[in-house]
């Protein structure tokens, strides 16, 4: 078994390669390394924090048990995660169709702000972009998440998404759109006349 | 710059501030999940240590306690012989009931335990 530390540098690949070993501390190396990027994914999709655990758990599970059968090189671990993520959330949003749309706050406020009301404006940010990507149908706002706030790459998107480059260019064109309108309708209410 | 430039950018400044305060989960989040690591290790590791012990049902229970299925089987070839006999039972069996039952040799005080339940072989007896 590896220690701690030296696993902290390895690559997912090569951590989960570990864990099919029979090496717990690789687990805990990648649950620490992914599970809250997962949680926040899957978070920003649904809106909802218990669920979004649930979901994350649940997508950490099947790492877990697909670990063995891993095929190096034939995918990023992010990006299947990404995938399954999106699988699961879709799934549940599905099922509770009819609730109404959460606006829970998923970020506590930085630590190191310059002020109390560069604190507030960013939180008063944050939770305005959380609000309106719930306005979004779902494959647009998959697809800005995963462009503007994960930064991945189209190609990546496209994969995860099961659709073409294009078709993610247009989905996050179309989404950008509709959460400028959005945020714009707000941005009195929200007091943001400094970004002019 | 454009109005679309422009909004942009605006929109950008979201983004910034979602990248930068992503959620967080609970602690208990990360507990969760490498319990199920360990489960889904251990498991692999060790199939027989988390196997989860049979169920059984009330009937299943009775049977292993009067013996499992060799017992099981020897009473219902047992049961099988008997409703044999009783549908049609030997001739022997026959006479000696028959006579014990009409005829002159039957009384209370004889004994089930006295009949000859050799009585069929009585020609080879006799016969030496």
């Amino acid at each position: 078994m590896m220690p701690l530390d030296s696993l902290t540098n390895a690559s997912d690949e090569a951590l989960l390669v570990l864990f099919a070993n029979g090496d717990p501390k690789a687990a805990v190396v990648l649950t620490h390394r992914l599970g809250p990027r997962v949680f926040a994914y899957g978070f920003r999709l649904l809106g909802d924090r218990t669920e979004a655990e649930d979901v994350a758990q649940e997508a950490m599970l099947r790492l877990w048990k697909t670990a063995p059968d891993w095929r190096p090189g034939e995918a990023k671990i992010t990006t299947w995660l990404f995938r399954v993520v999106s699988n699961l959330c879709i799934d549940r949003k599905r099922r509770y169709r009819n609730r109404p749309v959460s606006l829970e706050v998923g970020a506590d406020p930085p630590d190191g702000a310059d002020s109390v009301d560069e604190t507030l404006q960013q939180k008063a940010r944050s939770e305005a972009l959380q609000a309106a990507l719930l306005y979004l149908p779902d494959r647009q706002r998959q697809a800005v998440i995963l462009r503007n706030i994960e930064d991945l790459a189209n190609p990546e998107i496209a994969s995860i998404m099961g659709i073409s480059v294009e078709a993610v260019e247009s989905l996050t064109a179309r989404g950008k759109r509709a959460l400028s309108k959005i945020l714009n309708d707000q941005r009195d209410a929200l007091g943001f006349e400094n970004d002019r | 710059m454009t109005d679309k430039d422009q909004l942009d950018d605006e929109l950008e400044n979201f983004f910034v501030v979602a990248r930068n305060t992503p959620p967080k989960p609970s602690s208990a989040l990360s507990v969760r999940m490498l319990e199920d690591a360990e489960i889904v290790r251990t498991a692999r590791v060790n199939p027989s240590a988390l196997r989860r012990p049979e169920r059984r049902n009330v009937l299943s229970e009775i049977l292993w306690l009067i013996g499992g299925p060799p017992a099981v089987l020897a009473l219902s070839a047992a049961a099988l012989v008997g409703i044999w006999i009783g549908i049609s039972p030997p001739n022997y069996m026959a006479d000696q009931v028959q006579s014990y039952v009409q005829g002159s040799g039957y009384n209370e005080t004889d004994s089930f335990w006295a009949v000859d339940s050799l009585g069929g072989f009585t020609v080879l007896t006799a016969g030496g």
